[in-house]
């Protein structure tokens, strides 16, 4: 659905992205990762044809963004991170305003954009002023207006920026079901953002991507952090016993020892570490898996590439 | 096409519902009508159109920068020019569509200003045919505050500093016969070829020259292709 081949993009002789290539497959929901000025916004700025790319050329739905831009606008739909909101305008009148941009006929606006405000779960504000809303509401309505053509592609700038966390919940719920039938690229700056919501997850750093992963990767399955009572020194005799335990970090939290174990394998080690706690007469008071910070992902990837170069 | 039209819909409804355009329309007829007043009971029994018209054009040039100084710098903040430039429309179609939403709001104000010449020719025997032309001046040289404006617009994303580049560029090509008189030779001749003053002559006395009006209209092509050139060349 999205094939990013080689995008470059120069502001002057500033070096913003730098030959990105990707893919998206119909149905996936992939995150673009990275700190703030990784590049992750020119990306989607020059997929959705903002402005044009310095080199290289992504398609999208089978339609190449420099050859036939338009195209590729109408079967796409954009929220940018700066809400593209009208605070003058009534919500439903805002939403009919752009189904006539976006070119969809008249005799199918008024159901398109009843199926957006559904979608969207905005119904109830319709009538409201869009500058009056909160912030929550405005991002839905962002989303909305994106919806509103039956994008194939549907591309997020930091769709959970600045909301609480109750309606950070409801726009990733609102994002995963909005995948399936269509493709979603999303950015963030928050790891477990792109971690809850996403399959596929593109880190990107200094204008280049850093590595393309899963889920799972990040989230850390491959970490565990236990917390126990009793003597520190025990505790590492009876972990020795426990094979596939790579690495071993200890700290202290009050009367409490911390340690964050790392496994080397693929197992689940966590039967094998409570067995040896338990058997070394320690108390168990916590354990549990540890995801990594983003700072620990980049460092892993930063520095993977690092070594291969 | 279709979403040219849906623009300036957009556009003319904005006026309105901000405050500026009935700013605008207070200012601009309290000030046509005060002055308009004074005009009249000192010169006298004139029944000619001709001052209101010179009255209404110069203080629609003072007025013209506030019309459009939101036009594409609000767009720009606010961040929905995103939102257009990711649409299926073609930048032209951006700005042909605000151009005719401000030309809209100035066709409203000339319908107000219609005012003048029906209680002219109530209480006086105008000659119809200046008249009309100065009328059609007035239009013509409107328009092409309008499409300087938006070209001022296209320039900055802060609508102050459009406005003061708007209030520039009309200043500029207001009195450029001054400035012509003081460049010797074809230049100055050239320069003041290109005076909006000048060729607003013709019309109030009642004279419709084909180059005069192809003057007002050569100019606002002018500015309207410059702005889309301007907003084209931003993005590659």
């Amino acid at each position: 659905m999205i094939k990013v081949s080689k995008l470059t993009k120069y502001y002057g002789p500033t070096r913003a992205v730098e030959d990105v290539t990707f893919e998206a497959e119909k149905g996936e929901i992939v995150g673009l990762l990275g700190p703030n000025g990784a590049g992750k916004t020119t990306i989607m700025r020059m997929l959705t044809g903002y402005f044009a790319p310095s080199s290289g050329t992504a398609k999208i739905a089978g339609f190449d963004i420099i050859e036939e831009p338009m195209e590729v606008k109408k079967r796409l739909g954009y929220l940018p991170e700066v809400l593209p909101l009208y605070y003058e305008m009534v919500v439903s009148d805002y939403l009919e305003f752009v189904s006539e941009i976006k070119g969809i006929a008249f005799k199918e606006r008024r159901a398109k954009v009843a199926k957006a405000l559904g979608l969207a779960r905005i119904e109830d504000v319709k009538h409201r002023i869009i500058g009056r809303l909160s912030r929550g509401y405005k991002q839905r309505v962002g989303l909305a207006q994106a919806l509103l053509n039956d994008p194939e592609v549907l591309i997020l700038d930091e769709p959970t920026i600045g909301l609480d966390p109750k309606q950070i919940i409801e726009i990733r719920e609102l994002i995963k079901s909005l995948g399936g039938s269509r493709t979603v690229l999303l950015s963030s700056h928050i790891l477990p953002e792109v971690s809850m919501t996403c399959e596929k997850i593109i880190i990107i750093n200094k204008g280049r991507v850093a590595a393309v992963t899963d889920k799972a990767a990040i989230e850390g399955k491959d970490r565990i952090l236990i917390k126990l009572l009793g003597e520190p020194a025990k505790a590492a005799a009876a972990l020795s016993k426990v094979k596939s335990i790579a690495n071993v970090e200890q700290a202290n939290e009050g009367p409490y020892t911390v340690l964050t174990l790392e496994s080397s394998g693929k197992d689940d080690i966590r039967q094998d570490v409570f067995k040896a706690v338990v058997e070394s007469g320690l108390v168990l008071v916590e354990m549990r898996q540890a995801s990594h910070t983003l700072e620990e992902v980049f460092l892993k990837y930063t520095a993977k590439e690092e070594d291969a170069r | 096409m279709n979403a040219i039209w849906s623009i300036s819909k957009r556009e003319l409804r904005n006026y309105f519902v901000s405050p500026i355009a009935y700013i605008i329309l207070a200012v601009f007829f309290i000030i046509c009508g005060l002055f308009g007043y004074i005009v009249y009971a000192a010169k006298a029994p004139y029944a000619q159109l001709i001052y209101i018209m010179s009255l209404m054009t110069s203080i629609f040039m003072f007025l013209s920068p506030m019309l459009t100084m939101r036009l594409l710098s609000e767009e720009k903040k606010q961040g929905t020019m995103e939102m257009l430039y990711t649409c299926p429309v073609t930048v032209a179609e951006i700005v042909l569509g605000k151009y005719l939403g401000a030309l809209l709001f100035f066709g409203v104000l000339f319908f107000v200003s219609l005012e003048f010449p029906v209680f002219l020719m109530i209480y006086g025997k105008p000659d119809l045919p200046v008249m009309l032309a100065s009328m059609l001046g007035f239009i013509l040289v409107g328009s092409t505050l309008i499409a300087m404006g938006l070209f001022a617009s296209s320039l900055a994303e802060s609508q102050i500093v459009s406005a003061i580049i708007g209030f520039a560029l009309v200043i500029v090509f207001w009195v450029m016969e001054f400035f012509s008189s003081a460049v010797s030779g074809s230049v100055g001749n050239w320069l003041a070829t290109l005076s909006l003053s000048k060729h607003l002559e013709s019309f109030n006395k009642g004279v419709l020259d084909g180059g005069d009006i192809f003057f007002f209209l050569a100019m606002s092509f002018m500015f309207v292709f410059l702005t889309i050139r301007r907003l084209d060349w931003k993005r590659w």
